[in-house]
């Protein structure tokens, strides 16, 4: 199963969302995605952008432990970005609105991490 | 240094929401507000029994009075000549002077009461509403304190899953609660990384008119999450301890009504 299939499984599966993206946080790039409204590229890139930030310092600081998932709500919506606990440079992001339950996204885009890093 | 008094969920349910500091302080007017001066004259208007009131600005100005039946029958500590001056009608201008000294623009002001051991050798005192005339405020009309902002309705909300937090405000003192060691690695934070963490913010949400959340751990429900938020002209750093995601979000939507 190709990557793409796997991100508009996922997508399927959660309500609320509207993208999600597999990116490559140290080139901050979007190498797949999967989104229920067309967005254009800059607006995907920003989406790695903010991902990177999220995982930054001074908020994940080493001291205060080992950072791997980052929540973003505003008044609009859900970010939530889930990064490799072996491979910290790819992660899974997604776009969504508070309808999302970002425990049972978070688990599911985990195991998808874990499913991605197992293929040879 | 603030925290939460256990008085204030009852009268945040109430709608007379209220702050108090850890020190005894009430919050009569924050950094925000427009309306120390009034806030200042409505306080005394609103003393009945004879009390001493210390207000005390976040600039570092004091102001002591005694104050007794919407009367103020003495300045307490003026330096020099007027230095635990007995008042009387004559003293409206000079008081007028006093306390535009004392309060600024965009400052916290807090008070602190106590009773009022004796009041001999007083005279009849300045009566507040002459003061008030001179100082156009309409004691007649309600100076509230601003309705909690979104972040101090976050913490209240999420109350026992935060353990520590942070609130931030230029211009006015930190509102903190939790452990002490957890709090001054919080402070470390904030003292060292003010810019660093509002342009973190500013990364993760470029928007800068939406109050914005960023929760960072090894999960986002696990049981040490660090969070950074900001609302209003405020910011919150704090210490998630086992807030599962749902309740995070529940927080924050219900926090932005």
């Amino acid at each position: 199963m190709a990557i793409v299939d796997d991100l508009t499984a996922l997508l399927a599966a959660t309500p609320g969302a509207s993208v999600i993206v597999f990116a490559d946080l140290s080139t901050k790039m979007v190498l797949a995605h999967a989104m229920r409204v067309r967005l254009p590229q800059e607006q995907l890139d920003a989406i790695s952008h903010q991902a990177v930030a999220s995982f930054a310092e001074p908020l994940a600081e080493p001291d205060l432990g080992k950072v791997n998932d980052a929540l973003v709500l505003t008044s609009v919506g859900v970010k939530l970005f889930i990064r490799s606990h072996t491979d910290q440079s790819d992660a899974i992001c997604l776009i969504g609105d508070h309808s999302v339950d970002v425990d049972k996204a978070a688990t599911k885009m985990r195991q998808l991490l874990h499913q991605l890093e197992a293929q040879p | 240094m603030t925290g939460r008094h256990p008085l204030e969920p009852h009268l945040n349910v109430l709608k007379t929401p209220s702050q108090f500091a850890l020190d005894g302080t009430r919050i009569l007017a924050t950094a925000s507000d427009n309306q120390q001066t009034a806030a200042v004259l409505h306080e005394i208007n609103q003393t009945i029994l004879a009390r001493r009131l210390e207000f005390s600005c976040s600039s570092g100005r004091t102001l002591v009075l005694d104050v007794v039946g919407r009367r103020i029958l003495r300045l307490v500590d003026v330096k020099n000549a007027l230095h635990n001056l007995a008042l009387g009608s004559d003293h409206t201008k000079v008081l007028m002077q006093v306390i535009q000294d004392f309060v600024a623009p965009k400052t916290e002001v807090r008070v602190k009461t106590a009773p009022l051991v004796s009041t001999d050798g007083l005279d009849v005192g300045l009566h507040i509403a002459s003061l008030a005339a001179l100082l156009m405020v309409d004691l007649g009309a309600p100076v509230p304190l601003k309705p909690p902002g979104v972040l101090v309705k976050f913490t209240s909300l999420l109350d026992h899953q935060l353990s520590a937090w942070i609130l931030h405000q230029t211009g006015a003192s930190d509102q903190t609660h939790g452990a002490d060691d957890t709090v001054t690695e919080l402070l470390y934070l904030i003292t060292n990384g003010l810019d660093d963490l509002v342009a973190q913010l500013a990364a993760v949400e470029p928007n800068l008119r939406l109050p914005t959340l960023l929760v960072v751990g090894a999960k986002v429900s696990a049981d040490h999450a660090t969070l950074l938020a900001r609302a209003d002209d405020q910011l919150l750093v704090g210490i998630l301890n086992g807030a599962s995601a749902k309740n995070l979000q529940n927080a924050w939507t219900r926090a932005q009504v």
